[in-house]
């Protein structure tokens, strides 16, 4: 019956759909532990990560990105709300309800790379065991000699030397942890990478180079990512869709030209806008910059949870909560956006500039 | 592409410059080896601490008497002066000893030794002596040196108060001081890495009593409890007997701190990625734990056990010298010490407190190679 409602619920291109997601953290307090608050750190998420795409995640730091995708690994279990994973054909199954011998079976196919090369590799194993620990642990490897095979390969595919092999992380620079690192990811063949700031941690020069080993991979072995980051110069590089969330929620998402183009939420202008622009032409660009803190998870904002922020926020906006509505129209591809005037403002996107540089009252 | 590959080649070369090519396949354990080395005083204390414990693998072979055989004319002779210049003034290749001869004082009855210098004992390698078992095993009465008449005797550091040799003695003793610490350790160890990891890992309740029985050991004033586990213990046990349980009543203590540093390590690794990554590659919580968690800080926790086991050895040393301890005829440096207690002893026949010099030597060298040891057991920190 699950299954049977989990097909109605996914779009057919998508491999993975995230349906009302929810993770609440209990704010506990004192000797017993009493309950007194509650962190909305997820709230109401809903999208579908479709086969061969890279859809990415960004935000400002305590949106809930990263903890979204945690709770689409099953790293955190979600407050409610449901992750449906589909390969191929095959029905979809909700990873939100799977035991622990599922999960490992289903996580053979969906795999992650940390943010911090240097904290995400075990500093007491050679790359030939922390790269082989997941064919080890999945009995794919066979023989040590089979092992020693596919880690080779799995190197290669990474761009590093196989003879490295016997080497501790120690010796790595970090653009080299960090192929480690996607190499460890691959090592099960997966279907989806989620890629958590994975290339945030490193040197500019040293993003680039990941950067494009992800598309390249992508292209070879036909991957999948949920790409989660906070720089919107990498996504644009990077991602075929984007979702901006803020306070826990999506706001916009959309394909990522249209999205840089035309944004249909103020945040997503003031996120555009602050991004660092290399082109010194344009110079003209106004930069918005939004006053306060991003809104706290545990005491959000009546009405929609940006108002305080917003220069463009009327009374609306602080009693109604707005709705993640179509906006792109009936013709173009899908683009959506959570903001009561998102039809009616005229918003700055990456080529235009607004009219007149209009500070933030703060 | 040709770009990331020469940018990769770039990179992998500025590495490889930077590091000696020996330490990139080092492993942790090699690291260690090499910071170690270069602590000077530790690897010294380190020799120190293998000649002691060499010479109480081997002590009848050592010791140069049998440490229960008494000579009653010998009683509280004084250490003998190791000569090479004969009476006449000539240079002896062969270093040799004058006997004792015993007088009294003829008024206060004290006995005065005087060194016959009519008659030259030579030492020597390898001489014949008492009989003994080495390890209960090989029957032998070769000892490593001594003097080459198997009638006189070698005074190298003195005579106790019914004349056995105490050199002798502070051998013999070295086997049951030293040991005694490694014993207790690794009880302290196992009982720390079992709670210690309980805690840490399952949390919750668990957790808390532990962490309040923890509190409550630490509590009690160490002293007055060894006194009171150590009077319970039945006084007809045997030797080996008691020797054990004093091993476990010294580490009901010991564990505890290992314990809360087992808990916080615990805690804090958890939570770090490669431990999350490896949750997410499939492995279950013993390979996690195994694998993961104890290879993280076993060279840390084996550094604070080395700096533990002079608690211990001193432990042993105060209980046995107050008489709660090991009692004769069992030989340790306390038990050597009980006779050290009396004013008259000070006074009179001052190297009765030699057991002492070897007490502070070995505790020292102890901390000294917990020191070398705690600097190099994490060698990633600076590589």
């Amino acid at each position: 019956m699950r299954e049977a409602g989990g097909r109605a619920q996914m779009e057919d291109r998508a491999i993975i759909s995230v349906r009302n997601l929810v993770k609440h953290f209990p704010i506990e307090t004192g000797f017993l532990r009493r309950q007194v608050g509650v962190v909305k750190a997820v709230e109401d998420v809903n999208f579908d990560l479709n086969e061969g795409e890279t859809l990415a995640l960004v935000g400002e730091s305590g949106c809930g990105k990263t903890t979204t995708s945690h709770c689409i690994i099953q790293a955190q279990r979600p407050t409610s709300g449901r992750v449906l994973f589909r390969i191929g054909d095959a029905a979809p199954m909700d990873l939100t309800q799977m035991e622990k011998a599922e999960l490992k079976e289903a996580r053979r196919n969906i795999r992650m790379i940390y943010q911090d090369p240097y904290s995400s590799l075990n500093p007491r194993m050679t790359l030939l065991q922390i790269i082989g620990e997941p064919l080890v642990i999945h009995k794919m490897a066979g023989s040590q000699e089979a092992l020693r095979e596919k880690v080779a390969e799995l190197l290669r595919l990474v761009r590093l030397d196989p003879s490295t092999m016997n080497r501790y992380p120690h010796a790595f620079s970090g653009g080299q942890r960090q192929r480690i690192a996607i190499a460890r990811a691959l090592s099960l063949s997966p279907k989806v990478v989620i890629a958590d700031e994975a290339v945030s941690a490193l040197d500019v020069s040293v993003q680039a180079q990941i950067l494009n080993l992800l598309k390249e991979l992508q292209n070879q072995l036909g991957l999948t990512y949920l790409f989660v980051a906070h720089n919107l110069a990498v996504v644009k590089y990077e991602a075929d869709r984007v979702a901006v969330m803020y306070a826990g929620k999506i706001v916009e998402i959309g394909e990522t030209e249209e999205l840089y183009t035309n944004p249909r939420h103020p945040y997503t202008e003031a996120l555009i806008s602050a991004a660092p622009n290399p082109d010194p032409d344009t110079k003209n660009r106004a930069r918005i910059v939004l006053a306060g803190e991003v809104a706290d998870p545990g005491n959000l904002p009546p009405g929609c949870a940006f108002h305080p922020r917003c220069r463009y926020a009327e009374d609306r906006c602080r009693r109604e909560i707005p709705e993640l509505v179509e906006v792109g129209g009936e013709m173009g591809p899908s683009h959506r956006a959570a903001c009561h005037f998102a039809s009616e403002l005229e918003l700055a996107g990456i080529s235009g500039g607004a009219e007149e540089p209009e500070r933030e009252q703060a | 592409m040709t770009e990331v590959e020469a940018a990769t080649r770039l990179e992998t070369a500025a590495a490889e410059e930077q590091a000696d090519q020996r330490v990139l396949v080092a492993s942790q354990w090699q690291l260690i080896r090499w910071r170690f080395l270069q602590h000077k005083l530790a690897v010294v204390s380190l020799a120190v601490l293998v000649i002691f414990y060499l010479v109480a693998i081997f002590a009848e072979f050592v010791a140069p008497y049998d440490p229960y055989i008494f000579r009653e004319d010998l009683t509280l002779a004084p250490p003998h002066t190791i000569r090479f210049i004969d009476p006449e003034g000539r240079f002896q290749l062969r270093p040799f000893v004058h006997p004792f001869e015993k007088t009294l004082d003829s008024v206060t009855y004290a006995a005065i030794f005087v060194e016959d210098e009519t008659v030259m004992q030579p030492l020597g390698l390898f001489v014949r002596g008492d009989e003994y078992k080495l390890w209960g095993l090989f029957e032998s009465d070769i000892h490593l040196f001594g003097l080459q008449d198997p009638e006189a005797r070698l005074s190298l550091l003195g005579q106790d108060t019914v004349g056995r040799d105490l050199f002798t003695r502070i051998v013999f003793g070295a086997r049951i001081s030293l040991t005694i610490g490694l014993v207790g350790v690794a009880m302290s160890f196992f009982l720390g890495i079992l709670f210690g990891g309980l805690s840490g890992y399952l949390g919750g309740t668990v957790d808390m009593v532990i962490q309040r029985v923890i509190e409550s050991l630490r509590a009690l004033p160490t002293l007055p409890l060894w006194m009171a586990l150590s009077i319970a213990l039945p006084s007809d046990w045997p030797v080996v007997r008691t020797y054990f349980a004093i091993v476990i009543i010294l580490s009901t203590v010991g564990w505890t701190s290992i314990a809360r540093v087992v808990r916080g390590r615990f805690f804090a690794l958890r939570e770090e990625d490669f431990v999350g990554a490896a949750e997410l590659d499939g492995a279950g919580n013993l390979r996690i734990i195994f694998r993961y968690l104890l290879p993280s800080f076993m060279s840390y926790i084996i550094a604070r056990l080395t700096l533990a086991i002079p608690q211990m050895i001193l432990g042993e040393t105060a209980l046995s010298f107050i008489g709660l301890g090991l009692q004769a005829p069992a030989i340790s440096w306390g038990v050597l010490l009980k006779d050290a207690q009396a004013i008259r002893v000070l006074a009179l026949s001052p190297w009765l407190l030699l057991p002492t010099l070897f007490v502070v030597v070995s505790i020292l060298a102890f901390n000294f190679v917990g020191d070398g040891l705690r600097d190099a057991s994490d060698p990633y920190t600076h590589v």
